[in-house]
């Protein structure tokens, strides 16, 4: 019996055992990791005015977040497509949040029932 | 190094990670559309805030750290596997595993101790304790970490699978892909993080 | 053709991973369930038109059934229907063999997508079967009516589970997930296992197409996959996420639900779009007009058709200034659709047009589509939609869509398409007949249903003798007309059927390229062997290379060096 193999025009068989992308230096962004999250424990519990401290913690989410994306993920070595596909989820969450925005937290209280 | 293969070829992308990627884009929106639900209810009720007081910053930060080792002994795994070192990377995925399992025991501690508080997942015992509190931020609260417990349990399955299976010789590039699912576990986690335990 | 090893029935039929296998499976089901769907639809007609007669074959109607049937008949419909035929079915059919390759890039889990998919629909039919009926609070599932309140509700958890309204939240999550996975294997499959050769814009239309509605649909469904986990919990555990007595927000499922129900139907509208790419230049004997820009209009219509979702809530108590963006968006998305349509007439202008079935299919879901497109742009606008919202006006809009889109799509796709993966020809004069029984009794069910909307008459009323004032002649005598020419509708798919049977137990053997058509999956052999190809082609030009000058036949297909 005869197999057709993915000689048809994948570069790559996708049995590959090596990967084509870097690797980062993973304990140093470990340590980058865990300072972060010190940094936002401090912000609990220095209680910094409110405004302040949401800020500083969600910044630091969200450099958390990159962080992991792009060393532990690999996304900062990877094709401008998945890029793309990561930014585009992002961009329709936006969307769907500032389009109900108006419609919940806007909502005048009197309308909403007081509990 | 990234400028240069940004200009590789999408062909060269393997199938599995390519299909890894599209499926994380996925269950972020998944992720994401619950936490813009929450966010939204958030705002509107400032007096939340109340009540997340009662969530344990302490065993938060705890979880958080052990996910964030997790993740880092799981691309260490992917690391040694690449090296085809498979019984380095096997202990690693043993030590994600053993993480992942930590989390959750801390989890439920933090579960029960909340439960036997009497906030539970329908949250009306506020009313009962006569504290007038009738909000759905433990609702919320459950339905957040209770998904991200079903996705941490699945992340642990599949690795403990692909374990099995590299021991065998079979499937090595699969330790990047199931990686990649438990980062995206991880980066779940980072964002609950902030939202439930530290904005209060 | 050499089949490896010889599969019993169970491996080579029912749990197949060969992607063509899968695809007709799709469309079986797909079709197995129009059936369901035709049905529930001829009995609710049938008691508008004669409130309180018999219905043949069925009996006496209950109000409850009344809504029960037209909830499920746009559930079927439009997930269980239009979703597998056009998304999936032409999906798995097309894409490996229109971008040259032997099977999709993840056979298994196209398996699982497909029996998952299954287990969807017979969720959503048990659903009929427990206590207390399937759900009947329309198909959008509003709350407070899914949210445990009101229907369907039951003090424990179990019974609460296997309600009505639980049993169809269970049947369209287990839905998505089939889709995501069918989605993930058509984008790997053609970013990834395209032929030598076959660069992006040499890939046909419809594979763009499928794969921008797969897309669409992936980055939309999330919010509503969440917001479903929340009314299950509802239901069953007594959260209060929508149910504003227990403190949540029942608008916020009208978005979740809209975020993600907007979008599906440009999901179901963009294959049966493509369909008329591959179709329109075959037969008008031209390259398909503007090929690049259709394709970026298509694009453009994908990142709109995210803003555009609550023009369904106009009337919910949504902030007007948002009505405003939303009305404004909704009209700029017909841009890029009139944009395509318009590409498509600029072929056949000047083009030796033949009128074969499935050029007629497509023409006429041209120009039906015209009219349901246009009643969109009034409906879009929020000063008329407060006036015409949740009217026959509605109704027949959005028939007016859909029904070319999902049938006419889907049958100008079977008479194009059948010859080639079937391997019979198929009758033309039953098809020549069929395409106009289908179009006259289309038209005349939905065409007169604008008047009654437009009259006042309310599309979730079961019997209208109860409403003199709106339900006056000449209405009543268009909700008979209507309803007689539903039914004749649903019989004339009979000739369909016959044509079907008759082909496969007695038709031709279908040449191997009945239509000169360029594209890849024209060049293998009629049926497909397993496997698609003897030797994986190399592309090298564009999918619509018909009257070239100097050429032997007059079109050149895809894998001809020069």
């Amino acid at each position: 019996m005869e197999h057709k193999f993915h000689d048809n025009g994948s570069v790559v068989d996708p049995d590959v055992k090596t990967d084509y992308h870097g690797h980062p230096n993973y304990f140093r962004v470990l340590i980058y990791l865990l300072a972060m999250l010190g940094i936002s424990l401090a912000v609990f519990e220095f209680h910094l005015p409110v405004n302040i401290a949401i800020t500083i913690v969600f910044v630091v989410a969200f450099w958390k977040i990159g962080l992991v994306v792009r060393n532990f993920m690999h996304l900062r070595y990877e094709h401008i497509l998945i890029w793309v596909a990561v930014f585009a989820a992002v961009f329709i969450l936006l969307v769907f949040f500032l389009g109900v925005f108006p419609d919940v937290p806007m909502v005048h209280r009197e309308v909403v029932p007081k509990y | 190094m990234s400028n240069n293969t940004k200009a590789l070829d999408i062909r060269q992308v393997p199938q599995g990670r390519l299909a890894m990627w599209t499926l994380i884009a996925g269950e972020l929106i998944i992720f994401g559309g619950l936490i813009a639900v929450y966010l939204l209810n958030r705002i509107r009720y400032p007096e939340w805030g109340a009540e997340a007081v009662h969530t344990s910053t302490m065993f938060g930060a705890i979880n958080t750290c052990v996910l964030l080792l997790s993740s880092f002994t799981i691309v260490l795994a992917h690391n040694e596997a690449n090296k085809n070192n498979i019984k380095r990377a096997q202990l690693y995925m043993f030590l994600t595993i053993v993480g992942g399992l930590a989390f959750l025991c801390i989890k439920s501690i933090e579960y029960s101790r909340e439960i036997s508080e009497g906030l539970t997942f329908t949250s009306p015992a506020m009313v009962a304790k006569g504290e007038g509190v009738k909000s759905l931020f433990w609702s919320f609260y459950y339905i957040m970490t209770g998904l991200h417990a079903l996705h941490v349990i699945a992340g642990m399955t599949t690795i403990f699978i692909i374990m099995m299976q590299i021991g065998k010789g079979k499937n090595i590039h699969r330790v990047e892909l199931a990686g990649m699912y438990w980062h995206m576990v991880d980066l779940v986690w980072i964002f609950l993080f902030p939202l439930l335990y530290i904005a209060k | 053709m050499e089949h490896g090893h010889k599969q019993s029935f169970a491996s080579k039929y029912l749990f197949s991973t060969d992607h063509k296998v899968i695809g007709i499976q799709y469309i079986t089901v797909g079709l197995l369930m129009a059936v369901i769907g035709g049905f529930l639809a001829y009995v609710f007609r049938y008691n508008l038109a004669f409130p309180g007669k018999d219905i043949p074959l069925f009996g006496q109607l209950l109000p409850q059934q009344y809504n029960t049937f037209i909830t499920n008949h746009g559930m079927i419909m439009v997930f269980w229907v239009g979703m597998p035929i056009l998304l999936s079915g032409l999906g798995n059919l097309l894409i490996p063999t229109m971008v040259g390759t032997d099977d999709m890039a993840f056979p298994f889990l196209n398996m699982l997508s497909f029996w998952i998919f299954t287990l969807s629909a017979i969720v959503l039919i048990a659903a009929f079967f427990v206590p207390g009926g399937a759900f009947g609070g329309g198909w959008t599932m509003y709350p407070p009516l899914s949210a445990g309140g009101y229907m369907n509700t039951s003090p424990d958890l179990l019974t609460a589970l296997f309600s009505g309204t639980s049993l169809m939240i269970l049947a369209v999550a287990l839905e998505f997930v089939a889709m995501l996975m069918g989605g993930i294997n058509f984008l790997v499959t053609t970013i990834n296992k395209r032929a030598k050769g076959m660069t992006p814009w040499r890939i046909p239309l419809i594979v763009w197409f499928l794969d921008i509605a797969s897309v669409i649909f992936m980055f939309s469904c999330g919010p509503l996959v969440a917001g479903a986990f929340m009314l299950l919990l509802d239901n069953i555990v007594g959260t209060g996420f929508f149910d504003a007595s227990r403190g949540g927000d029942p608008i916020l499922w009208q978005h979740l639900f809209w975020f993600f129900g907007h979008p599906e139907v440009y999901v179901l509208l963009l294959p049966a779009l493509g369909v008329l790419g591959e179709i329109i230049p075959v037969f008008s004997r031209k390259p398909l007009f503007a090929y690049k820009t259709i394709i970026y209009l298509a694009l453009a219509s994908a990142v709109l058709s995210v803003v555009v979702w609550a023009h369904h809530q106009f009337v919910s108590g949504i902030d007007p200034r948002m009505a405003t963006f939303f009305s404004v968006g909704t009209i700029i998305i017909s841009i890029p659709f009139a944009g395509i349509f318009l590409a498509f007439m600029a072929t056949l202008w000047g083009g030796s047009i033949k009128f074969t079935v499935p050029m007629m299919f497509a023409l006429g879901f041209v120009a039906l589509f015209l009219v349901g497109g246009l009643t969109g742009l009034f409906l879009g606008s929020n000063a008329f939609d407060i006036y015409a919202h949740d009217s026959y006006f509605v109704v027949a809009h959005f028939h007016y869509t859909l029904f070319p889109d999902i049938f006419f799509g889907f049958f100008a796709a079977f008479y194009f398409w059948f010859p080639k993966y079937l391997g019979k020809e198929l009758n033309v004069t039953l098809g020549k007949i069929h395409f106009w029984l289908t179009t006259i009794f289309f038209n005349s069910t939905f065409f007169l249903l604008f008047f009654n909307g437009l009259h006042g008459q309310h599309r979730r009323i079961n019997d209208y003798s109860f409403f003199g004032n709106v339900a006056m002649e000449p209405y009543s005598t268009f909700e008979k007309v209507a309803t007689i020419s539903a039914i004749c509708l649903i019989l004339s798919q009979l000739v369909f059927v016959l044509n079907l049977f008759k082909t496969l137990s007695s038709g031709k053997k279908a040449a191997k390229n009945p239509w000169n058509a360029a594209t890849l999956e024209w060049v293998t052999d009629t049926p497909p062997i397993h496997g698609n190809f003897e030797t994986f082609p190399e592309v090298y030009r564009g999918p619509y290379e018909y009257s070239v000058p100097d050429a032997k036949d007059d079109f050149i297909p895809q894998n001809v060096a020069n």
